[in-house]
């Protein structure tokens, strides 16, 4: 086997995988596939997804508006960027969840980006993810792209990885002359086994660089395997825009085009599977709602999720929209959420694991107080 | 024959070193001294690196960010510069250079695997710049010195840091009836909260540990005990100013935690902390799960009773006296050698490579040099090549540090990264010397005749070493 072609992924960001090799699929069911995309940093969903016409919108951010976004609804319009995304809402694949966020206020990027893997109320007190969590009482085994398991996926048995590097191991004749010192170390020596009988599809991949962007290939041709993995996260930094935000051609414009192209470029290598896939964005917080004095924005509270798949209903921008007049936002400054997002994730696990919602949220978010919204977004 | 032992406690014998005649008194006479530093290059000062960070920190919010917020591009040319000015892309791998130089290259190196244990204790995981400019002072610095003293001065000395303080956010509790607080209260009606993080890890990670049963109540009650103490906002460092007791935002009132009342009394306030933190210290849980998580790190990852119990012996007779405590973890680590194995973690594993094999590792003070305008490939190389095996030290991904376990640390992932770092045949990324690799067995190993009779057959001694260095037998110890 040679694998001397993996190639080196560091960098900001990254791609995570879990695979299924003892869910058992038999009969007609459907393989679902479930892709989370976290967006680090706090993701402006005001910049994503703006306000066709609020005069509180427009005179609070004066220098950052996003022109020649493209309406998506009567009230709201799509950035420029979001160009895949636009073609994917056009046929019904997209939709938007807005005003919401996880139930954290309290501003620091260490302890959201905590909670908002975790799924907890309390910073560091969780040491497991939702998504973990969601994979274990589903019984898949998982597959993470990492080194280190991102908090999200923790909490799920046996958990494999990949994450490409350009240090390659010796042959395999090696290999299992190195494995037989093991003989007494049975963990180590099935890890052993386990590299030695990787798909070759799994060793030669990662040539196209170390973005996840173009990770996005390799994880689409591991979903669409029906042997394959059914969950894979996206890890993406730099959403911290508190200069140069931009509208349309700024910072955070430049990170939404990364996060199309994961899109893209999902759909393109899932191909058929594309149909049995639902995406989603994660963030830790939004941002606030006023520019700052360096033409960017400052750690806020509600933001939105970008969601895409085969697997959405509908496309619309789902929300209980609180308005932007001072006394609507959260603390006069933020946007405030309306929904708890775990409650959309809580319907995504749901959905794509075909597991009952109210089990989910016992499970998995220990019963708290969660609204299904798995017939209103997703095809279930 | 135990030469194994100098691979369970240390990093190992290098070719150039006689095996000492007395391994346990090798050991012994070692750890009642600070860890001790050789590198010949630029070892950064913990107060120059604090201001450092605040400057560049500065530089980049109060200038760059208002100089060029319509110009998105030229922003972050100016930051790239910046970024070099400061050396942000320059100290984590000097910073490792330093720490692994020391381990290897001074007198202590069973020193330094008690140092690199109590940084991962008392860890400081990635957070904003901290990783590049402080975490390596803080160890040098707050953690080395404290290793001769008593656990109480360790844990005073790791709480009281500037950078555990950041790293926790203590600086963001303000008491509701303080002084501040009620300030605040009648000018913005806005009711002051505390930040529970640094309380709930003091108590979780650092001392008692869950298993003592504290409270939700004992973390906040904690967390207000300790409000006032934070890190200076400074006008030119930003919040890099130095950590001071802050009475203002000092929550007043007598405070239970874990059944006890710390009273407050006047001028007093800034020493409640060193009462608790002495409690802390002092508590038997605390003994019981240190000793226990000294044994795992030792010894074997369930560690015998007996050897956990004759560290918590060596703490209570020794009131908690580190040298004590090291001395009795280092006299079970002896005596269970060869009978409970660990597996090494990817760092020690890599240094005791380095120091087996007389490796190209760290870079020496001369690569290290920087000019902090270029980029700096042989800092980047250090660092690079720790993170490629999942351990940059000062890179922990949460406030509980590296895992300790090998289930924690075995993935296909990161195994495949031991085995390619050395497959020598194909690119000696180490510089690792393959000529004397007889002499290297019997001086590391109990069982040169296995596994002489694995490796003889292997045609050149480069794949005998990746054979040896990827084994069980180096690995697990």
């Amino acid at each position: 086997m040679n694998i001397s072609r993996r190639h080196l992924l560091i960098g900001s960001s990254a791609l995570f995988l879990l695979g299924n090799s003892n869910f058992s699929l038999a009969g007609n069911k459907r393989k679902k596939n479930l892709v989370i995309i976290m967006l680090r940093g706090g993701m402006d969903g005001l910049t994503a997804v703006p306000l066709k016409d609020d005069r509180y919108f427009k005179n609070s951010r004066p220098d950052i508006i996003v022109d020649n976004s493209k309406s998506i609804s009567s009230d709201f319009s799509l950035h420029p960027k979001l160009k895949s995304f636009y073609n994917l809402w056009k046929n019904n694949e997209a939709a938007v969840v807005h005003a919401t966020n996880i139930p954290y206020t309290g501003r620091s990027h260490f302890d959201g980006q905590n909670l908002m893997q975790s799924g907890g109320r309390v910073p560091y007190e969780i040491k497991t993810g939702w998504l973990g969590r969601g994979v274990e009482l589903a019984g898949l085994e998982s597959l993470s792209m990492s080194l280190p398991m991102p908090l999200l996926l923790r909490g799920s048995q046996n958990p494999d990885n990949y994450f490409p590097t350009k240090w390659s191991l010796p042959n395999d004749k090696i290999v299992n002359l190195i494995k037989s010192t093991y003989d007494n170390e049975i963990d180590i020596a099935n890890t052993i086994e386990r590299i030695r009988n990787r798909p070759i599809s799994m060793m030669r991949r990662a040539s196209g660089g170390r973005k996840a962007e173009k990770l996005a290939k390799v994880a689409g041709e591991q979903l669409s395997r029906r042997d394959g993995p059914r969950v894979a996260v996206f890890d993406v930094n730099g959403f911290d825009t508190h200069s140069a935000q931009g509208g349309s051609n700024g910072l955070h414009g430049t990170k939404l085009v990364q996060v199309d192209k994961i899109i893209s470029n999902l759909k393109n290598s899932l191909g058929e599977s594309f149909k049995d896939t639902l995406i989603l964005t994660l963030t830790e917080f939004g941002r606030t709602l006023n520019q700052n004095g360096g033409n960017g924005t400052d750690h806020g509270y509600g933001s939105a999720i970008l969601m895409a798949g085969g697997l959405i209903k509908t496309a619309q921008v789902h929300t209980d929209w609180p308005g932007l007049k001072n006394n609507n936002l959260f603390e006069g400054r933020d946007l405030n959420s309306t929904i708890d997002s775990r409650s959309i994730y809580c319907s995504a696990i749901s959905t794509c694991f075909d597991l009952d919602f109210e089990l989910v949220k016992r499970k998995v978010f220990w019963n708290e107080k969660l609204d299904d919204y798995s017939s209103k977004l997703f095809k279930v | 024959m135990k030469n194994s032992f100098f691979r369970k406690i240390a990093f190992g014998l290098h070719p150039d070193n006689d095996v000492p005649n007395d391994p346990q008194g090798w050991a012994i006479n070692q750890v009642s001294k600070i860890p001790d530093y050789t590198w010949k290059g630029l070892i950064p000062n913990g107060s120059d690196q604090l201001k450092n960070y605040g400057s560049f920190i500065f530089n980049d919010r109060k200038i760059l960010r208002k100089k060029y917020k319509n110009d998105p591009k030229q922003y972050k040319h100016e930051k790239k510069i910046s970024k070099r000015k400061y050396g942000v892309d320059y100290f984590e791998g000097l910073e490792i250079a330093i720490r692994h130089d020391a381990a290897l290259n001074g007198q202590l190196p069973v020193c330094h695997r008690f140092l690199h244990f109590w940084g991962n204790h008392f860890a400081i995981s990635k957070k904003d710049h901290m990783h590049t400019f402080t975490t390596g002072p803080y160890h040098r610095e707050t953690i080395g010195p404290a290793l001769t003293g008593n656990f109480f001065d360790l844990l005073k000395a790791s709480t009281l840091s500037w950078s555990m303080i950041h790293h926790l956010d203590n600086s963001q509790s303000i008491g509701p009836h303080s002084i501040r607080g009620q300030e605040l209260l009648q000018r913005r009606g806005k009711v002051s909260t505390i930040n529970e993080n640094h309380a709930r890890e003091l108590l979780e990670l650092h001392s008692v540990s869950p298993s003592c049963g504290y409270t939700q109540k004992d973390v906040i009650n904690t967390s207000y005990l300790m409000t006032g103490w934070e890190h200076r906002y400074s006008k030119k460092y930003l919040e890099c100013g130095p950590v001071k007791f802050n009475s203002k935002n000092h929550e007043p009132g007598a405070i239970n935690i874990l059944g006890k009342e710390y009273k407050q009394t006047g001028v007093s306030q800034a020493k409640m902390i060193y009462e608790l933190l002495e409690d802390l210290a002092n508590h038997p849980s605390t003994r019981e799960f240190i000793s226990w998580k000294l044994c795992r790190h030792f010894i074997s990852d369930v560690p015998p009773k007996d050897a956990v119990k004759a560290v918590i012996k060596a703490w209570n007779e020794s009131k908690g006296h580190l040298p004590s405590i090291h001395q009795a973890v280092i006299e079970q680590t002896w005596k269970y050698t060869n009978l409970e194995k660990k597996f090494l973690m990817p760092e020690t594993w890599l240094l005791q490579i380095a120091n087996l094999c007389d490796a190209k590792w760290p870079l020496s003070a001369s690569d290290m040099e920087f000019d902090f305008k270029s980029i700096s490939y042989h800092a980047e190389k250090m660092f690079k090549l720790t993170k490629e095996l999942g351990h940059a030290p000062f890179r922990a991904e949460q406030p509980n540090g590296f895992p300790d376990t090998e289930a924690e640390w075995l993935s296909p992932e990161l195994l495949i990264r031991r085995f390619g770092l050395v497959n020598i045949e194909k690119r000696n990324r180490l510089k690792i010397k393959t000529n004397n690799i007889k002499q290297i067995i019997v001086k590391n190993f109990d069982n040169s005749k296995e596994i002489f009779e694995k490796i003889n057959f292997l045609p050149n001694d480069k794949l005998k070493m990746s054979l040896l260095l990827s084994s069980s037998w180096m690995l697990k110890v």
